[in-house]
């Protein structure tokens, strides 16, 4: 299987065809980050992963070959998650086509998706990195644009919140 | 363990999968290939209307004095020489569109 920095590279050679193998690689992952962030929004979720592709291939430049591909995609998703809140009011979710359903229904074990209701976009966020994706707290700073410290008692203030 | 602990550890191990895996990429590589199109035109737009306002801020100066010796000729120009002029024109087009139409042949 071919690295992502190497798909990365023959990318930005200008062979786009070769982001598809990544976008395949990382669809599922950023549709469950997308799911946990909107609490179980199947068509946020999409649009955000869709978004979060299309993003990073225009600042593929602008990546680091000796990091990881698959958090500096994380970051992008957050960042579209918050350009999403913002125009969230604007937000029209797409109708839902009488199409088979291929997947279970998500909302059958919403427990997770019931915990996180008392936050805030921001702090489910924080939560779902801290928790669910066990990155630690530098990193979570890292990929919300934070200081340490405020990630620190924004996370706990969180924690409070969940008690 | 607590309930905290019990509904991460279940949310950890769940996976999200696409609806559709192949038709999302197709069209996400679709929505990135137009994008990449988009933002190749408009550069090279840009390179374009740069190059002919720079062209045309060199070229002006030189074009000035062709117009210029133009218009004096053409002051003095009479109905005769018009005439031929008119005749060599079409004379030209005519022989343009012979080339042309037997190239296309």
């Amino acid at each position: 299987m071919e690295s992502d920095s190497a798909l990365v590279k023959r990318t930005l050679r200008g062979d786009h065809h070769h982001y598809g193998v990544l976008v395949r690689r990382y669809a599922d992952y950023l549709f469950g980050l997308g799911m946990r962030l909107t609490r179980g929004d199947r068509a946020l979720s999409e649009d955000l992963s869709q978004q979060s592709f299309l993003k990073s291939y225009l600042y593929l430049k602008s990546f680091d070959l000796n990091k990881s591909y698959k958090h500096w995609l994380t970051g992008i998703a957050l960042n579209c998650f918050k350009d999403l809140r913002r125009d969230q009011w604007d937000y029209v979710p797409l109708v839902e086509a009488d199409e088979p359903q291929l997947t279970p229904d998500f909302r059958s074990d919403d427990a997770f998706f019931e915990l996180i209701r008392p936050l805030s976009p921001e702090e489910r966020a924080l939560v779902t990195l801290r928790f669910v994706y066990e990155y630690q707290v530098d990193e979570i700073a890292e990929l919300m644009s934070l200081k340490s410290g405020t990630t620190k008692s924004k996370l706990s203030r969180a924690l409070e919140k969940l008690r | 363990m607590t309930e905290f602990d019990q509904i991460i550890a279940r949310e950890r191990a769940k996976t999200y999968k696409q609806r559709e895996l192949e038709v999302f990429t197709y069209y996400t590589v679709i929505l990135i290939a137009e994008a990449s199109a988009t933002s190749r035109l408009k550069r090279r737009l840009g390179l374009t209307f740069v190059g002919l306002a720079l062209s045309m801020l060199i070229l002006l100066p030189l074009l000035q004095g062709v117009v210029r010796a133009v218009a004096e000729y053409w002051a003095g120009v009479g109905i005769y020489e018009i005439g031929i002029l008119a005749l060599l024109s079409y004379a030209l087009a005519g022989l343009s569109v012979f080339v042309i139409s037997r190239r296309w042949i």
